[in-house]
């Protein structure tokens, strides 16, 4: 590789766009392979998947073996609530390299004092959701517990790809929630997307505590795809 | 770290007029901290940025690229528990893991 390919790398990402590299195993010549038309060629379908499984594949191209490396964007996540769980989360979020937007129309919460270097706005869900790249590298957390605020954000989630939706509240909290998603029209097996009570269960008690228990259930939704028909997250929510 | 991070530093460290080689995960068995396509950056000076283990074989991948300063070209070394270098290099997380080596080219 050669470093106006690196460049090239890094202005992509910069971009915000997904694309791999792609090299034979022993030459270090390296291509880069984006994903720019609907009609894909094979390597752009080897490197579609690569990007999709968010690894790097090695596989038999033409007879010879290709490495694909995929580069996706920033991992996003959409958090409703200024809330102090939400400053540590959006803290720990960075860390794990997730790209953070924080959503509260109280001005009091959302300003600039309690959350300086996020990106923050200052509206209703129903008022900028739809303006927001919501895709299936995107986890929707929402943190009032207060219906007015996070039923919308969670309406908007339950209708799009992203990969985690989680909401704040107690057993009974969520449980009244459910109840308003039904009456909304949602099924049974869609609400079950959403986590709730949010988190794994390690006993959090502190706001950064919950932060991390928090981000700790958006990488197993993550790294286990069929993570919602896990038995162990059963096992941990009747804990 | 992302991988992104790793590069942008070897292209910073490259631009200060640096060698620098770039290691990638090829492929892990069994139990290994870092997924497939992980990148460890080093620099000529020994410098590295990224990873590519658990600690574990990053100082022998360091070790490999400072060889291959002088001598460029691409090479594939294998870490585990089945390889006699693992006895010395050691990988305690038990698993095995491919990574490839190669050197940054500076175009100018």
């Amino acid at each position: 590789m050669d470093n106006k390919i690196l460049e090239e790398i890094i202005r992509l990402n910069k971009d915000k766009k997904p694309f791999c590299t792609v090299s034979k195993i022993n030459d270090d010549n390296v291509e880069i392979i984006i994903l720019d038309k609907k009609e894909l060629t094979d390597i752009q379908k080897l490197a579609q998947d690569a990007l999709l499984k968010d690894q790097l594949i090695i596989t038999n191209y033409k007879n010879e073996e290709l490495i694909i490396n995929p580069f996706n964007p920033p991992l996003n996540i959409i958090i409703v609530g200024a809330v102090h769980i939400s400053q540590y989360l959006s803290k720990i979020a960075k860390l794990l390299d997730f790209d953070v937007t924080i959503i509260d129309p109280r001005e009091a919460f959302a300003s600039k004092e309690r959350f300086p270097d996020d990106k923050v706005i200052n509206s209703w869900p129903e008022d900028c959701f739809e303006n927001l790249n919501i895709d299936n590298r995107t986890a929707i957390v929402t943190l009032t517990h207060e219906p007015s605020l996070d039923d919308p954000a969670i309406t908007y989630a339950l209708n799009s790809s992203c990969f985690y939706i989680g909401a704040l509240g107690s057993k009974k909290t969520h449980n009244n929630r459910i109840e308003r998603l039904k009456n909304s029209g949602f099924s049974e097996d869609k609400i079950k997307r959403v986590n709730g009570p949010i988190g794994l269960p390690i006993n959090a008690s502190k706001p950064n505590e919950i932060a991390i228990s928090i981000m700790s259930e958006i990488i197993a939704s993550l790294r286990h795809h069929n993570y919602l028909d896990l038995d162990m997250r059963d096992d941990w929510k009747l804990r | 770290m992302s991988n992104i991070e790793v590069l942008s530093k070897a292209n910073d460290w490259i631009n200060a007029g640096h060698k620098v080689a770039l290691a990638t995960v090829l492929k892990t068995w069994g139990s290994a901290p870092r997924r497939a396509g992980s990148q460890l950056a080093i620099r000529d000076d020994g410098h590295m940025i990224g990873s590519v283990s658990g600690g574990c074989v990053e100082g022998d991948v360091v070790a490999n690229a400072l060889e291959l300063f002088d001598n460029p070209k691409v090479k594939i070394i294998d870490y585990g528990i089945t390889n006699d270098t693992a006895w010395e290099v050691g990988l305690a997380c038990g698993g095995d893991i491919r990574i490839r080596l190669e050197i940054l080219r500076s175009n100018g």
